[in-house]
């Protein structure tokens, strides 16, 4: 044995490689396994601790009208119930920081947080807890709302609509934050609805009890007794709370009794009281009132006396000052009239006096006037003789100015150039003599020269005639005779010549002398005619000069003097004739004026003598003003008085008024509150106990059903693991059995049993398998549950979840895994042991080659190059491997699908739904027997266009739909116009997506709920309302839809069906803004109705689903990963086991010349093509799986997308080829080191 | 230079600490045609030397030339192209792919020259036409061979490398090899370098390589080889 377990211990060092893939796909295997299994019961331990360590409620009791401290006694005496925490719980809306906040509070005895008394207690995360009624503790769902602090203040927000109610239960003005908590009550960050402000809870606070002045509780919280050992998940906890329910609903019948009596009777006998003090008071009212009526009355009766002497006194005083006025007029205008004739004698005098005087001045001017005229005549004697003597003077003076300066200059100019002239022609004659004598020598000469010449001639004439007459006579003459007589005459003739020549030029000079003498004739001749002229007027001048010289400046001065005497004296005459003028004048003005100034005088007295009378009447008017006004002041004072008392008299009346007013109001109001108290009181309602427990939450019904689906998915995948390890195993232990042939036949030789050598290769898988699934249960159920509930932690707020190792699992996992693999082992061995001992000491015969049906498609084959018929032959040769590979793809390529598809169904039927089937924005129940007809607030919303698109009213009832036997749930929508609905939901098959009508006689049923029931469409199926009342009806058509099981139907069939009347509670509303902040908007405006139950938003159904949808990514992330295990485990083993099986074969290739990547192509082709059948089969097998696993994840009601589409195949196969790919990558390096040298050694 | 020749080749290998010494300055030549034998026991060097000439395997020291090319500085890739160009190689054990009918095994060798004979054509030379279509398992060990030997012809090779072609034969089987591979070197004119341990083949050889401890033991030529009809062992 010592020497098997070291053959063991080596066998496996040796083929490592192939032990860890075993161990691997075991480890991978039961690690998914176990992992996804622990992660519900983690999950939902985890909360279930954190549940029971904080003592959340088991049952929470509401009344109608309330609890009392004595129904909590009764509740505590019940045996199945452990503790009882009464408390005052009230939705409101607060504000901080301007903000309004939704907020639920609950008055709690928080001097009791900790102890066992103190139900859905809290963790204190911060600050402190409160001291006094107006601090709280903060506890936001999830701190979601995120950002509070402590130190917020809040106040009532003045939008309550029951205000003044909440102003009087609460004892706060305001509350500040102390303290912040976590609740295990508001675990999810989804909110739970209120009836309040924007419809859902935003933040959640606890006050201290007397924060609240209430004389009930509007809960009662229960922990059942033995209800927190169990889990709070299992169904045994349900019904020990179901159990417990009922025991409460039983004692809340007879609680409900005493209850009501005691309210009744209690509001009986407040109001009897209040009707008696309501009598008394208005008797006492209406005494008072009499009395003060006929107080009034006298006054009035006084006043009208007093009224009457007023009048009297005021006509009297009038007629006294009427007589004063006249006497005193009258003594003034006899006055006036004596000064008038005064005045006027007066004026009459002065006037005479005056008309003397200008009289006299009359006279002397007169006389002045005669002697001005004598001065005057002397005058004009002497004026003759002056002005001859100027007239002298002024003509010399003239004459003298007449000569210029220039016409001075002029003359000497022209006497300078006559003697020029004079004196040139002069030099011009001596100048022609002088030259005349020059003449006279030449021209004597001349003569002498002629007179020689003339006696030559004679000479030559008589020689040359001599020769001529010898000639004649016939003489000879010698020749020097004839040219001596021709010399002589040529010399004379040039003689002569010469001599005419300076005849000529002298000639010439004569004349040239004379032309110069006849001008100098001509200018003597102008300058004799010029000279007469320039003598007169040098002797002019002359002249003038002279009779200047005469005149003396001594005579210009006695000139001159004369003429400014003479000037003076006529000034004189003229200045005093126009002072006599003047005189004249004026006298004339005076006289003119005369009259006008005695007019003056008479207008002047007539002034004075008004003035006198106007002053001494204002006088007279002062002192008759001065006696009125006194007379009128005493007069005013009586009337004032009157006023005063009159004024009294109607401030009495209206007092009187107001009193009565008051009165009545009071009494009114008094009447009016006692009628209300009585309607209501006699519409005082049997109360009624709502027991509900934890599933009503939102929180635990959400966390509740996500860690559920989770469970349901856990439990189909890891089967694939087990079948594909097993295949693993299969084929590792299959070639190991097949590699150690001869180890084996030596073993056998050596007369080892079967069994014995089987339980070698058993103990070898069996170690691979055991340790691989120990150490995948480590990590499953550590790592997984730690994953996904990390996924749900943005959803819920949780304690880190509790990963303990679940022996309970690994007790069965392990085994499952270990037998899984040790079969196949088995089968391995079992087929080589079967051999004889000899055969197995042979080298195995080699493989046949074998033919495959391709290739009796010559079409085909012939077209095949023969690298890829070798792999095509490859593939088929190794069956297990095909298979294994096959398989493992597939199971990769399926949970790939799956994941991916899950995934779109989830999210892609939330848009369906709520983008496509519900065609509304925002449901609005009413209350029962809610009315849309009265209801101001809600009418004014509607028909605001700015806030609704449109709206239409339907009945809604739950109800239930029967065929054999068998019942569903529905939701039944009846609208009130038919024609209505379609454009609230859209009808149609899921399939093809064709309309569906819907007309009077339409029933029309959704999906989900006719799978579950076996419905098709023409089927009769019952309906049953919520009383029970049943009909029959037949299916007209069967609709698209995810959510909510629901009939639709007309008004017609279900009059019909129940002959009853619907009720239209229900409207569906179309908004125009989405937006979060108007569905904030809209919320406040219609639930400051009085008139509403619940508002639901479809982008609020929406998004509560996104948030289920981003989980379930991790989910899908989750399987990638595992798929992706899957594929490179078997992927790798596939490819090694086919390496090490050819390894001969690609040496030889490589020897033959093949390069790297032909010798990797030869390989990778056949993996290649296994991966992509792999990945086909496993589309189909993905299908079924997507299928299954989207049933058993729907939830009550909910029906995922049931189809794939075309991009969550094609993500599927590109991440398995991705994966596909990495092994081919990771498998080069070991083709690349396979040695040649492998090709020479002989066959195994 | 002659049309293989090598010049000292060494070949070392390391086992632990000791240094074996497989090739010891090997130095011969053979001539273009020639029907050369490498005789030698077992151990004495003769598989490196077919290794180091067939281009599975590089030399530490020394020179190695084929038709004037100097193997022994080929990288891996010139190696490879040389194995596939110029180099036909008969395996002691076949090494057919099991998987390919004779025909396709012949294929596969020619289908990656430059310039292959028509490999049905060789298998008729070889006399195995009526067998063409059967699989490696489907043919006896002398058949298997000399569809072997097809699929090293049909490359067209330089040299024709046989590592004891006849090792895995019976007797006559192998005779008819070595007379398939001497009238292929006769007929042909391709030089074929037999390796074996079986003195008796030296006879049918031009030349003849003894090899003894990793050297050459001797060289010889011979005028006239004996046909290998008329040779017995």
């Amino acid at each position: 044995m010592k020497t098997y377990s070291k053959l063991l211990r080596r066998s496996i060092y040796a083929t490592r490689t192939r032990f860890f893939s075993i161990l691997a796909i075991v480890a991978v295997g039961c690690g998914f396994l176990a992992g996804l299994l622990a992660t519900t019961p983690d999950m939902q331990d985890t909360a279930d601790a954190y549940y029971d360590e904080n003592r959340l409620f088991d049952l929470d009791i509401r009344s109608t009208l309330g609890m009392t401290a004595d129904d909590a006694e009764a509740i505590r005496a019940l045996d199945a119930v452990d503790r009882v925490m009464p408390a005052y719980v009230q939705d409101m809306e607060l504000m901080c920081g301007g903000e309004s906040y939704v907020t639920r509070v609950y008055g709690v005895p928080l001097e009791r947080h900790g102890t066992e008394d103190f139900l859905n207690d809290f963790v204190l995360t911060e600050g402190r807890m409160p001291e006094n009624a107006s601090e709280c503790l903060l506890a936001s769902p999830n701190g979601y709302a995120g950002g509070h602090a402590p130190g917020e203040v809040y106040t009532l927000s003045d939008d309550n609509k029951n205000l003044e109610d909440l102003q009087e239960t609460c004892t706060f003005d305001s509350l500040t934050v102390v303290g912040l908590v976590q609740s295990p009550y508001y675990i999810s960050i989804e909110s739970e609805p209120s009836t309040v402000g924007t419809g859902k809870v935003s933040l959640v606070m606890f006050v201290p009890s007397d924060a609240f002045d209430a004389d009930y509780y509007t809960d009662v919280f229960v922990s059942v007794t033995g209800a927190a050992a169990l889990d709070t998940f299992s169904d045994d906890y349900f019904a020990q709370i179901d159990d417990a329910a009922d025991g409460l609903e039983t004692l809340g019948v007879d609680r409900c009794e005493i209850r009501y009596t005691q309210v009744k009777d209690d509001a009986e006998a407040e109001l009897a009281d209040a009707e008696a003090e309501y009598a008394d008071k208005k008797a006492e009212a209406d005494d008072e009132l009499a009395d003060a009526r006929a107080e009034l009355d006298d006054a009035k009766e006084e006043l009208a006396d007093a009224e009457q002497a007023l009048a009297d006194a005021e006509a009297e005083l009038d007629d006294t000052l009427a007589d004063a006025r006249s006497d005193a007029e009258a003594e003034l205008e006899a006055e006036l009239a004596d000064r008038r004739e005064d005045a006027v004698r007066r004026i009459e005098e002065a006037r005479a006096d005056a008309e003397a005087e200008i009289a006299d001045a009359r006279a002397q001017i007169e006389d002045g006037y005669a002697q001005l005229a004598d001065a005057e005549a002397e005058l004009a004697e002497k004026l003759p003789e002056l002005e001859d003597a100027e007239a002298q003077l002024r003509e010399l003076d003239d004459a003298a100015a007449a000569v210029t300066d220039a016409q001075r200059a002029e003359l000497r100019a022209a006497r300078e150039a006559f003697d020029d002239g004079v004196r040139q022609i002069e030099e011009g004659r001596s100048e022609i003599a002088a030259q005349a004598a020059q003449l006279e020598g030449p021209a004597a000469q001349l003569r002498e020269a002629k007179k020689t010449l003339e006696a030559q001639r004679t000479a030559l004439e008589e020689a040359e005639a001599a020769i001529e007459a010898a000639d004649a006579m016939g003489y000879p003459v010698p020749e020097e005779q004839r040219e001596a007589v021709r010399a002589a005459r040529a010399a004379f003739d040039a003689a002569e010549q010469e001599l005419l020549a300076q005849s000529e030029a002298l000639d010439a000079a004569w004349a040239q002398l004379d032309a110069a003498r006849t001008e100098l004739d001509n200018a003597q001749l102008r300058l004799d005619e010029q000279e007469p002229a320039l003598l007169e007027a040098e002797e002019q001048l002359e002249k003038l000069d002279q009779a200047l010289a005469e005149v003396t400046p001594a005579d210009r001065a006695e000139l001159a003097q004369a003429r400014a005497d003479y000037d003076a004296a006529v000034q004189e005459v003229a200045d005093k004739r126009a002072e006599l003028d003047d005189a004249a004048e004026e006298l004339a003005r005076t006289e003119a004026e005369l009259p006008d100034t005695f007019a003056e005088q008479y207008d002047e007295l007539d002034r004075a003598l008004a003035d006198a009378r106007e002053e001494a009447l204002a006088e007279i008017a002062s002192q008759l003003a001065d006696a009125e006004k006194e007379a009128r002041e005493e007069l005013e004072e009586k009337r004032r008085e009157y006023d005063d008392a009159y004024a009294e008299y109607l401030d009495g009346e209206a007092e009187y008024a107001d009193g009565r007013a008051e009165a009545d109001e009071k009494l009114g109001d008094a009447r009016k509150k006692l009628d209300d108290a009585r309607e209501e009181l006699d519409a005082l309602e049997y109360p009624e106990w709502y027991v509900t427990d934890r599933r009503d939450t939102v929180s635990f019904a959400s966390y509740r059903s996500n860690s559920e689906k989770i469970g349901a998915i856990a439990r189909v995948f890891p089967i694939f693991f087990f079948f594909v390890a097993a295949l693993v195993a299969l084929t590792t232990m299959t070639r190991m059995v097949e590699e150690e042939r001869g180890q084996i036949g030596a073993l056998k030789s050596l007369g080892y049993s079967d069994g014995a050598i089987m339980g070698y290769y058993i103990g070898y898988s069996l170690l691979a398998s055991l340790i691989g699934a120990v150490l995948g249960m480590v990590f499953g159920f550590k790592l997984l549950p730690l994953v996904i509930s990390n996924a749900y932690g943005m959803m819920y707020t949780l304690p880190r979840v509790a990963t303990p190792f679940r022996w309970d699992y690994a007790l069965i996992i392990a085994p499952v895994a270990v037998v899984c693999t040790t079969l196949a082992t088995l089968a391995a061995c079992l087929g080589q042991l079967s051999e004889k001992t000899a055969t197995l000491l042979r080298p195995r015969a080699p493989k046949e080659g074998r033919r495959i049906f391709l290739e009796h498609i010559p079409f085909l084959w012939k077209h095949m190059a023969f690298t890829h018929k070798v792999t095509a032959r490859n593939i088929f040769r190794y069956r297990k491997r095909l298979y294994m590979t096959v398989f493992g793809i597939a199971g990769c390529t399926a949970l790939l699908v799956t994941g991916f598809g899950v995934r779109s169904s989830i999210h892609d039927i939330v848009d369906v739904q709520c983008g496509e089937i519900y065609r509304f924005n925002l449901s609005v129940y009413l209350k029962d027997g809610g009315e849309l007809a009265g209801d101001e607030v809600l009418n004014d919303f509607l028909s605001d266009p700015q806030a609704v698109t449109s709206y239409a009213a339907f009945h809604n009832e739950t109800a239930y739909v029967e065929k054999n036997g068998v019942s569903g749930q529905v939701t039944l929508y009846v609208p009130e116009h038919t024609d209505d609905l379609k454009d609230y939901f859209t009808l149609r098959t899921r399939v093809g997506h064709e309309d569906i009508p819907f007309d009077d006689s339409a029933v029309v049923l959704t999906e989900k709920l006719c799978e579950t029931l076996g419905i098709r469409v023409g089927d009769t199926v019952t309906l049953r309302d919520a009383d029970g009342r049943t009909a029959e009806v037949t299916v007209t058509a069967v609709t698209e839809s995810y959510i909510s099981p629901s009939c639709y139907i007309s008004e017609a069939a279900y009059r019909d069906a129940f002959g009853k009347t619907p009720s239209y509670s229900l409207l569906q509303l179309k908004i125009p803004d989405d937006s979060p902040a108007a569905r904030d908007a809209a919320s406040t405006r219609i639930l400051a109705s009085d008139n509403i139950l619940l508002l639901q938003y479809t982008q609020t159904v929406r998004e509560s689903f996104g948030n289920t949808v981003r989980s379930i990514d991790y989910i899908v992330l989750v399987l990638i990963i595992s798929a992706g295990a899957l594929a490179v485990i078997v992927l790798y083993n596939l490819t090694n086991i086919n390496i090490c099986e050819r390894i001969k074969e690609l040496a030889t290739i490589k020897v033959l010349g093949f390069r790297e990547g032909e010798v990797a192509a030869y390989i990778y082709r056949e993996t290649t093509i296994l991966c992509l059948i792999g990945t086909l089969v496993g589309f189909v097998f993905g299908k079924w799986l997507h299928s299954f696993v989207i049933r058993t994840a729907e939830m009550d009601g909910i029906m995922f997308g049931r189809s794939l589409s075309g991009t969550n195949y094609l993500f599927a196969a590109l991440v398995t080829l991705v994966f596909a790919l990495l092994v081919d990558v990771l498998m080069l390096g070991k083709l690349r080191r396979i040695d040649m040298v492998e090709s020479m050694k002989a066959p195994e | 230079m002659e049309y293989i020749t090598l010049e000292n080749v060494c070949k070392y290998y390391k086992m632990g600490d000791q240094k074996i010494v497989a090739a010891d300055h090997v130095s011969f030549e053979v001539k273009k045609g020639e029907f050369c034998v490498v005789v030698g026991p077992s151990g004495a060097g003769k598989t490196t030397l077919l290794n180091i000439l067939g281009g599975m395997d590089t030399c530490d020291e020394g020179n190695v030339f084929l038709d004037g090319a100097e193997i022994s500085r080929y990288d891996k890739r010139q190696l490879t192209d040389y194995r596939r160009y110029d180099v036909g190689f008969v395996f002691q054990f076949y090494n057919l792919v099991q998987n390919l009918t004779a025909l396709e095994n012949v294929e596969l060798a020619s289908e990656i020259c430059r310039e292959p004979l028509d490999a049905a054509e060789v298998l008729r030379e070889v006399g195995l036409s009526g067998r063409a279509q059967n699989f490696p398992a489907q043919l006896s060990g002398g058949e298997q061979q000399r569809v072997s030997i097809a699929r090293a012809i049909a490359k067209n090779p330089k040299i024709l490398l046989c590592d004891e072609p006849t090792g895995a034969l019976d007797y006559n089987t192998g005779k008819t090899v070595l007379a398939l591979l001497q009238d292929t070197c006769r007929e042909r004119g391709k030089t074929v370098l037999v390796i074996t341990h079986n003195a008796a083949l030296t006879r049918m050889a031009d030349r003849v390589i003894r090899v003894k401890n990793g050297g050459i033991e001797s060289v010889e030529c011979c005028a006239h080889p004996v046909p290998v009809s008329e040779i017995e062992w």
